[in-house]
Formats: C-alpha cells, structure tokens, sequence
C-alpha cells in the first residue's frame, strides 16, 4: 500500500493499493448489480430440481387437451386445403396461407389458457409463488416448452397441408409463416401478461389475433401475391428473428429484480 | 428476527393497513381480528405475495423482497385457501412442493414419511385427494409448510375445516413446532390461540390495537366480567359478551364497568380471549 507521513500513529495513512481498489469495486458492483441469469441455465437447473415430468405438474389434462385442440383444428385445414385450392376466386392459396397463419399459434395460447385458468380456478398460484423457486422462472420453462411443442405441431401440420394441396404451397414459405405467427403471438401474450390485469390477459391477444386475421380474411388476393413473391429465407428468416426476440423477451422478464416488481405492484 | 416496519397498504386508494409496526422473534404470534381486518393481507405481505404500499419487512435486518428466493427458502406458508390437485396423492404433492423448495428427492422422501405421520395421514399417503375431507386436506396442507423445514412458518386460517380433534392435534404439533421458529397463525376462532400463543396481535381500523400476551389482554378484564342470569336487563356501564349454555339453563356474559353484587344469580368470572375479543370488536 502507498502510504503518507501525516496524521496516522507511526505517520503513514493506509491508502489501498490499485490492486486493492479494483477488487473492492468490483465487490461492490458484483453486489450491487443484479445478476442476469441465462434462460439456458435456469432450464437446466429447474429439469434437475423439479425433473423434466414435473413442469406441468397438474397440468398435464390442460397439454392434452390443448393438443387435441389443436389437433382437430390442422385436421379441419389439412381436410379443407383441397377444396381451397380448388375455389374458383383464385384466392384460395391466399386463404389458406391467412388460416395457417391464424391457426398457429392455437396450440400456444390454447394450453398457455388452460394452464392459466386451472392454477386459479384450483387455487394454486399462491403456493407456487411463496416456493424458493420462482415462479416467474417456472412459468418462463413452461412458456418455452409451449413454443417448443408447438413449434413441432405446427412443422406437422403444415406438412400435412402441404401434401394434402398437392404441395402447390412453398412448404418452406409457409413453415415460416407458421413460426413467424406462433412467435409474433408468443411476444403478444407475454407482454400481456405482464402488462394487464388477469381479466384481460385472456383476451386481449386472441381479440387482436382474431381482428388481424379478419383482415387477412377479406383481402385474400394481396396476400396471396405477398407470399407468392416473399422467398422462403426471408420468411424463415423473420420466423428466427421473431423466435429470438421471444426468447430474449422471456429472458429479461425473468431477470426482473423482485423488487422493481414489489415497486410497480404495491 | 422478523420486522415489520411502519407499513401501509391501499387498495384502490382505500388503506386497508396503515402504520404497521411488529417484531417477530422465536415463538407463537397470533393475529386475532375479524374477517376484513386485513389478517391475510399482512400475511400475504408477509409472504410476499403482496407488498406494501408504504414501508418495509425485514428479515434478520434485510428487506425479504430484496431477499427474494433466499427469503422464500426460508418460509413456509399455508394460505387461507389451501389449493390442491384433486387427482394427485398427498405423497406426489409434496415431492412436487419438496422439489420447487430446492429440497434434494432421497431427503424429501424421508421428511414426507416423517410430516405425514405428524399429520396423522401415513395411511392415507398413496390415495388421491379427491377422496380427502376437508380436514385431510389441511393436514396436507400444514404438511406442505413444513417441508422445507422453515424458519418463518405462516399459516392463514389453519384449523378452518378441522374438528375438534383435528384442531387438538393442530395445537401440539405448532407448540411442538415453535421452540425453535417464528410461527405467526391468523385466525378469528379464539379457542386456537389461547393455549399456544405467546403473543396476540389485534388489529383494528387497520391498524395494530395491541400486542400482548393473551394473560395480559385478559388481565385487563379481570374483575369486570360476570356471568348472569338470562333475561336479566343490562344497565349502563354493562354488556352483553355472549351466553354460555349450563345443562338446560342460559346464562349471559357480560363484562361490567362496575362490581355487580355476587350471589347465587350472579357470579364473576375469569376473563378469557374470546371477551376481550368480543369487547374490542363488538358493536
């Protein structure tokens, strides 16, 4: 340490060295900071502490019908897609693609409801909150195992639409469409849920999906000559783009220091 | 150490707590006051489940939302509606709860064994909940507060649903319980915290009226309550506490700000909680 002659018994006062100073500062940074935990990490951890069959503990009727749901629904479209194709109007492709687009994100938001509407109609919620685990951590596992399940839902069932139009839809365009509305909506319901009060969160985003769609609905040429000339990198591309930002969305929702939300909801 | 700290919470501009000031140390708290006092809103901040408007909590010096999972590892919480999944045993519940409470699977399996025997359903381990009554279901969910062994054990209405029986059991299993925890049960049935808390704490116009033991609470009353025959008109300085039935005969409870004459009709008796509960509280 440097020291000086004045003041102290013996004449020298202690100054820390920089050495000294750095470790000190970054103590108290690392203390004063929040620490950001990766959405990878707390996957992990949670898959070893609760176990992999256990993130829908109690919910798993709420998957299951949330599948069959969604089932029923891309067997209706794969039923359909000749007749659409065959319509005179020549919107057919158009419509096809405005339904793909509608349809999914079903099997998110239908499971993501239901899993929603029992943990309070059970009252259940309120435990799972006062647990040493978080329950925003929880919830943010289970909102990407959603997407993930979903995402291979979607894959199936716009194969299946494919071969049933006699594959006259770019697969690939469509796979991106696909993704890109399941992660658009994805963003949507997470920023609802975070931003309104329980009685909205359910409605809001399938209001607004229903209202775009509708729009997508009646203007079936321009969409269909917009995803005629849209290439399939572009639309996969937004697709991943969407899909990262969702993920990173649920990342920063899930690093909320505790006490910013204690602020906001006192 | 447990402090509440001049804490106020508002709902929609209205204060349902104002100015709160408690300290929790090792032992049993009972929070006595009516339904709508705000009982389980200072439980639920205390759970961190709300948070105050005004003020703040603290655990051992550091505020508990601060704190976050660390505090939340060390709580342990019944609400007043204890919510469960009908078609899981009590066994899979708790290994659900153990495993969101960071309790390692070989140990939670031992403490389940140990907590369903304390709550008296070691037969009924392996049946699903929906064939439960009301009162098993507490058990189990006393069952699930216990499982992380905490140090700060919060139970909103515990003995809501349990008979008599029941609620013996109740009583022994927190003495037994909080020798070495802070315990704080709310409830407006007098009965549970007469024998087991150490303190009372009594709420009113959202505010904390007292905290005290319950021989102290009493104690104030001492000499002021009588028992009289029923029908016998009340004069000023006298109320009606409540009536108490003897065989085929009623008797009324009154508390008097003046001796009565003793006699055969009339004769003073010991205070108990549910008087002062009743004079505090009573229109």
């Amino acid at each position: 340490m440097k020291h000086s002659d004045d003041d102290m018994p013996g004449g020298r006062i202690p100054y820390p060295s920089a050495s000294e100073r750095d470790a000190s500062i970054a103590m108290i940074v690392a203390r004063g900071m929040p620490t950001r935990t990766r959405l990878a990490d707390v996957v992990i951890a949670l898959v070893r502490s609760v176990g992999l069959r256990d993130l829908f503990f109690g919910v798993w009727d709420c998957v299951f019908l949330g599948i069959m749901a969604a089932a029923c629904l891309w067997g209706l479209l794969v039923a359909g897609a000749g007749g659409f194709l065959a319509a005179a109007d020549g919107a057919g492709e158009g419509r096809l693609a405005v339904l793909m687009f509608l349809i999914s994100p079903f099997l998110y938001e239908i499971v993501h409801l239901l899993v929603m509407l029992k943990e309070r109609e059970r009252r259940t919620l309120d435990l799972w909150r006062v647990c040493r685990w978080s329950f925003r951590r929880l919830a943010a596992v289970r909102m990407l195992a959603f997407g993930t399940i979903s995402v291979l839902a979607n894959t199936a069932g716009a194969l299946a639409v494919d071969a049933a139009s006699g594959r006259r839809l770019p697969l690939i365009t469509m796979l991106g469409v696909s993704f890109a509305s399941l992660f658009l909506f994805a963003l949507g319901q997470l920023a609802a849920d975070v931003r309104c009060a329980w009685s909205a969160r359910a409605a809001v985003m399938p209001a607004a999906w229903l209202a775009l769609s509708g729009i997508g609905w009646t203007c079936g040429g321009p969409v269909t000559a917009l995803l005629e000339r849209l290439p399939a990198a572009v639309s996969l591309g937004v697709a991943v783009g969407l899909a990262v930002l969702f993920v990173a969305a649920l990342r920063r929702q899930m690093n909320v220091p505790a006490v910013r939300l204690a602020r906001a909801r006192a | 150490m447990l402090t509440v700290e001049h804490v106020t919470k508002t709902f929609s501009g209205t204060a349902v707590l104002k100015d709160v000031n408690l300290t929790f140390e090792q032992g049993v708290y009972g929070l006595l006051a009516p339904n709508g006092a705000g009982k389980t809103t200072l439980m639920k901040m205390l759970a961190t489940l709300l948070f105050p408007t005004d003020g703040s909590i603290r655990w051992n010096g550091e505020d508990i939302i601060a704190m976050d999972d660390r505090y939340r590892g060390l709580l342990g919480y019944l609400p007043q509606e204890f919510g469960y999944y009908p078609n899981y045993t009590p066994r899979q519940f708790l290994r659900y709860i153990a495993a969101l409470q960071g309790v390692r699977r070989a140990r939670a399996d031992k403490r389940i064994e140990r907590l369903l025997g304390l709550v008296g359903l070691s037969d009924a381990a392996d049946r699903k909940m929906k064939t439960f009554s009301g009162g098993m279901i507490q058990r189990v969910g006393i069952a699930q507060a216990l499982i992380a062994e905490p140090q700060l054990l919060i139970l909103d209405e515990p003995t809501a649903g349990l008979d008599p029986k029941e609620r013996v059991r109740f009583r022994n299993i927190i003495h037994d319980l909080a020798t070495d925890r802070i315990v704080i049960l709310s409830t407006h049935i007098v009965s549970d915290l007469e024998t087991i808390a150490g303190k009372i704490i009594m709420l009113k116009d959202a505010r904390v009226l007292r905290c005290d033991t319950p021989a102290t609470i009493c104690g104030e009353l001492e000499g002021h309550v009588w028992e009289v025959p029923s029908g016998m008109p009340l004069g000023d300085g006298q109320r009606l506490l409540s009536e108490v039935q003897y065989g085929a005969e009623t008797r009324q409870r009154i508390w008097s700000s003046a001796p009565l004459a003793a006699g055969d009709a009339i004769t003073p008796v010991a205070p108990n909680l549910e008087d002062a509960f009743l004079m505090t509280y009573g229109e």
